[in-house]
């Protein structure tokens, strides 16, 4: 919990956010979700780090828990929204070198805003992460166009089908069926345009021009047969951003911090021990 | 009559065979375990190019395999049944194909593997896509009209404040001036005082006029900014609630005022034991006013008659005296409204201004009705504290 002498600007962002702490000290370790999904996403995964570092989970604007009534289109249909959103949680807490890890779409979100704020970061783990998830000319992104229309009508399809994949992942115990339905519920509730707009903000990004500039140790993720992350996208990712890392995970499909939080919590612990050996 | 036991045996078989539905088995990490015809006719492969490969690779669009590898699989992995969803089968010629797809588990440890059902939902697909792009409009005008609402009541909000603000500067405008003027005023009024008194009996008759003329705009010049301070103050000073005694106010400022003019012949009716909750000061100003009104408007009647006194709308102060017409004075209870020629009632227009403040602070209402000639009456409302009898 933020201490008692939080400022306005600290609460704003808190209920902006919906911000969740876990530890008390610590480097500072914020998780990012991407599109489809919320904070819960990560409760596998993020508790185990709350012994050894200041945790912060959020959601972004218009997702699970947040401030719904702060979201504005205008706002989020590029990355920079998200991006600032970041930058605001980082600066209201004054973090500083951050271990950011960001999922899906969220990677790409917590590499621009290390671009923006060097200083406030430490390195990033991006977890199925993709620049672009289109197809170009000599670029292997793994969808067309077609595709991601096909998608978008495939989700307002099957708006029930996901609720309950959501309600799932979300319930953090299995023994209270009442809190998946509550998920389910407040899910199917959310404002299914603001949704919409997430996926076409998130199937529009193309920050590969930008991958040359990062100077932070970067931990690529990625499982094994990841639906919407073709192998080829991941070893562009490691050859385009300098140092970076790249970890096959032995699990599959996109969210590898559900399926498999032991062994994604295995690499990142090399990795950040191997960072913090490196600063001794 | 044939004896239905005799279909027992083959109606045991050939449904996976004849079936128009698509069957299709796979291991539970998705490689295809067998394939019914239907579904081998409807995508064009045969049992040879499906052996053993990934069915969500080869008979999905790119966006039905990832919403089955994102929504059904999990569901399936945690041993859980997901509701049906719709996805396009990827035929071999390159074409597609609208289907419903339902997934369970089958059979138990060791030996589970995944049964897939697809049946045939071509016609749904043109209007499905209607139906979206119709639900998308109205969930993204929805969304809009949201985002409007919500910049509208904070626009709203901002407005309102600045002009609260443009509200309290004005009042403490006016009361500064009212009290600026007020010093002033007062030297000159005594400095005229003392010249009558020094030499008033030796000025020639004109001048004599001159002088008292100087006096009587000086005292109506005070007047005015006694009003204009008070109705500043009316919405500044902080409400001191208490019972007040109104039959023994009105009382009091009739004597007041038969005393001050006693040549007025006035025939006061007064309701007793009125009382009301309110800041005493503040509510004395709301009777000092509508009585003083009802006076001055009375003033050319033979027969004047004043009443105060309460019926179910509340409090009221009548008089039999000009009157007015409503309709030509919509804004009775804005600051400098008058309905009546100075000379032939003099005032500033200032009373009711402040009376509908004070009431409006008390949580009141004040309300006037009448007509040319017929005289007037004003109502007010005082509301009573929470649970007082």
């Amino acid at each position: 919990m933020p201490a008692p002498d939080t400022t306005p600007v600290q609460t704003r962002s808190i209920a902006l956010h919906h911000l969740m702490f876990l530890g008390e000290a610590g480097r500072p370790m914020v998780f990012c979700h991407g599109f489809g999904m919320d904070q819960t996403l990560w409760r596998h995964l993020a508790p185990r780090y709350a012994d050894r570092h200041r945790v912060v989970l959020m959601d972004h604007v218009g997702s699970g828990a947040s401030d719904t009534a702060a979201y504005r289109r205008d706002r989020y249909t590029t990355l920079e929204g998200y991006i600032q959103d970041v930058l605001s949680v980082l600066e209201a807490f004054d973090l500083r070198e951050v271990v950011f890890v960001g999922h899906s779409v969220s990677a790409m979100v917590g590499l621009e805003a290390s671009l923006r704020a060097p200083e406030r970061f430490h390195s990033l783990i991006m977890l199925g992460a993709s620049p672009r998830y289109l197809v170009d000319e000599d670029y292997p992104g793994g969808l067309t166009g077609r595709d991601v229309e096909d998608l978008l009508t495939g989700f307002d399809l099957n708006r029930e089908a996901w609720a309950d994949q959501m309600a799932r992942q979300a319930a953090a115990n299995p023994g209270r069926p009442e809190l998946a339905q509550e998920v389910k519920r407040a899910f199917l509730a959310a404002e299914p345009s603001i949704l919409r707009q997430f996926a076409r903000t998130t199937f529009a990004v193309d920050v590969r021009s930008d991958l040359g500039a990062c100077r932070h140790p970067v931990l690529l993720l990625q499982s094994r047969e990841d639906p919407i992350v073709p192998v080829a996208v991941s070893e562009y990712l490691k050859e385009a951003i300098p140092g970076a890392r790249l970890h096959f995970l032995e699990t599959s499909g996109h969210f590898a911090q559900l399926s498999a939080p032991d062994e994604v919590g295995q690499a990142m612990d090399l990795f950040l021990d191997r960072l913090e050996r490196r600063h001794d | 009559m044939t004896d239905p036991r005799s279909f027992a045996k083959p109606l045991e078989t050939g449904w996976f065979e004849d079936a128009q539905v698509g069957f299709l088995a796979a291991t539970p990490e998705g490689r295809v375990l067998r394939v019914n015809p239907a579904l081998l006719a409807w995508t064009g492969h045969t049992e040879e190019t499906l052996a053993g490969a990934m069915w969500t690779d080869a008979l999905l669009t790119p966006a039905g395999r990832i919403m089955v590898r994102t929504h059904l699989a999990p569901m399936l992995a945690a041993g859980e049944r997901p509701n049906p969803i719709f996805v396009d089968l990827a035929r071999a010629d390159g074409g597609r194909m609208h289907v419903l797809l339902t997934a369970v588990i089958h059979g138990g440890p060791g030996a589970t593997h995944h049964r897939m059902t697809f049946m045939e939902a071509v016609e749904r697909e043109a209007w499905e896509k209607e139906l979206v792009d119709a639900r998308r409009l109205a969930e993204d005008s929805a969304e809009a009209l949201r985002e409007l609402n919500l910049d509208l009541e904070r626009k709203v909000a901002g407005r309102t404040e600045l002009l609260a603000r443009a509200n309290r500067d004005l009042d403490a405008f006016v009361r500064t001036v009212a009290h600026d003027l007020r010093n002033p005023l007062q030297v000159l009024q005594s400095l005229s005082d003392v010249l009558a008194f020094r030499i008033g009996s030796t000025l020639a008759h004109e001048d004599g006029q001159i002088l008292t003329r100087i006096t009587e705009v000086g005292s109506s010049m005070a007047t005015v900014v006694d009003a204009l301070l008070q109705l500043a103050c009316a919405k500044e000073q902080p409400l001191r609630k208490q019972w007040v005694d109104l039959s023994a106010l009105a009382g009091t400022l009739a004597a007041e005022y038969q005393a001050s003019e006693p040549a007025h012949r006035v025939t006061w009716e007064i309701e007793s034991g009125l009382r009301a909750w309110g800041d005493p000061g503040m509510v004395a100003v709301i009777l000092r006013n509508l009585l003083g009104n009802a006076l001055k408007y009375s003033s050319r009647m033979k027969e004047a008659r004043i009443t105060f006194g309460r019926d179910l709308k509340g409090f009221y102060v009548r008089d039999n005296g000009a009157g007015f017409d409503p309709g030509s004075a919509p804004d009775l209870f804005e600051p400098f409204q008058r309905f009546h020629d100075r000379d032939e009632f003099p005032g500033q227009g200032i009373g009711l201004a402040t009376v509908k403040r004070i009431v409006d602070r008390h949580g009141g209402v004040l309300s006037a009705e009448s007509a040319v000639g017929q005289g007037a009456a004003f109502r007010f409302t005082l509301p009573e504290p929470e649970g007082a009898a």
